[in-house]
């Protein structure tokens, strides 16, 4: 079901993407989607982003996940195993989804998106697809 | 002059073997950047600061709790452990799993010796942060220098 259900466009080996100028690195967040009857369910691993640098967008059925890491600081490590980045991660959404609905909490450095399907749309499939 | 041809092939297969090693170093920094919140084999990734007064610890640590941790201080060796289950949540059907299942124990020995009764954890966001004072006896010492 899930190979019908989602367009698998990217396979993991290109997590990192680079915007332009910005001077931070851009990663792709690291996600489980699953679904059930009711819903589709998204988690993400964001950790060290601070609610107010998270932003979640709705536009034209495209859902983007933008986290800014925020300050940086200002000494560097005296020994560094991660860096500080930022994460965009964009899914385009089907039809069948709840736009009004979709719920975000944001805990323990994981982002947990609740996107309710659309009533009355039976046994209607659901692509997400992540890029 | 025999000789010295015939070290040609010797010399850049060496300067191959230094390339490759470069190579392997780029790609391990590479995955590293894109995956912040990964873990090594034996643990989280970490980074460590050196303020003078201790060592602030930092590592980025996605959907654990403090429950889920454990954090030790022995002289000068400081233990992180913990796990995350990411168990799939009962009554849905999976269409991508990409955040992993973790349990790991990680060490960190130091030159000298720490003063955990100081030492201070804050857990935030999924980004763990220590700091861990030297112990007094280790702490540079200001001299005061008298003038007669």
């Amino acid at each position: 079901m899930a190979e019908n259900t989602l367009q698998k466009t990217n396979e993991g080996k290109d997590l990192e993407v680079t915007r332009g100028s910005a001077s931070r690195r851009v990663v792709k967040p690291r996600v489980d989607i699953y679904e059930n009857d009711a819903e589709l369910l998204l988690l993400a691993d964001i950790p060290g982003i601070r609610p107010e640098n998270m932003d979640i967008r709705l536009e034209n059925n495209e859902l983007t996940l933008e986290a800014r890491w925020g300050q940086t600081e200002a000494r560097e490590p005296t020994h560094r195993e991660f860096l500080e980045v930022d994460y965009l991660r964009s899914f385009r959404l089907s039809q069948g989804i709840d736009q009004d609905n979709i719920q975000a909490e944001l805990k323990n450095g994981v982002l947990t998106l609740h996107l309710p399907k659309l009533a009355n749309q039976g046994a209607r499939q659901i692509p997400i697809s992540a890029s | 002059m025999w000789n010295r041809r015939f070290d040609f092939p010797v010399m850049f297969s060496e300067l191959d073997r230094v390339r490759t090693q470069m190579d392997t170093l780029f790609r391990e920094l590479e995955s590293s950047a894109s995956n912040p919140g990964g873990r090594l084999a034996s643990g989280p990734r970490v980074n460590l600061y050196d303020t003078g007064e201790g060592y602030t610890l930092r590592a980025a640590l996605p959907g654990l709790t403090e429950d889920d941790l454990k954090l030790t201080i022995n002289q000068q060796t400081l233990t992180l452990s913990g796990q995350r289950a990411t168990n799939v949540p009962e009554g849905y059907s999976v269409h991508r799993r990409e955040r992993g299942t973790t349990e790991f124990s990680r060490s960190f020995t130091f030159p000298e010796r720490l003063d955990p009764d100081n030492a201070r954890a804050e857990f935030k966001n999924g980004l763990l942060t220590v700091f861990v004072p030297r112990s007094p006896e280790s702490r540079p010492r200001q001299i005061a220098i008298s003038v007669s």
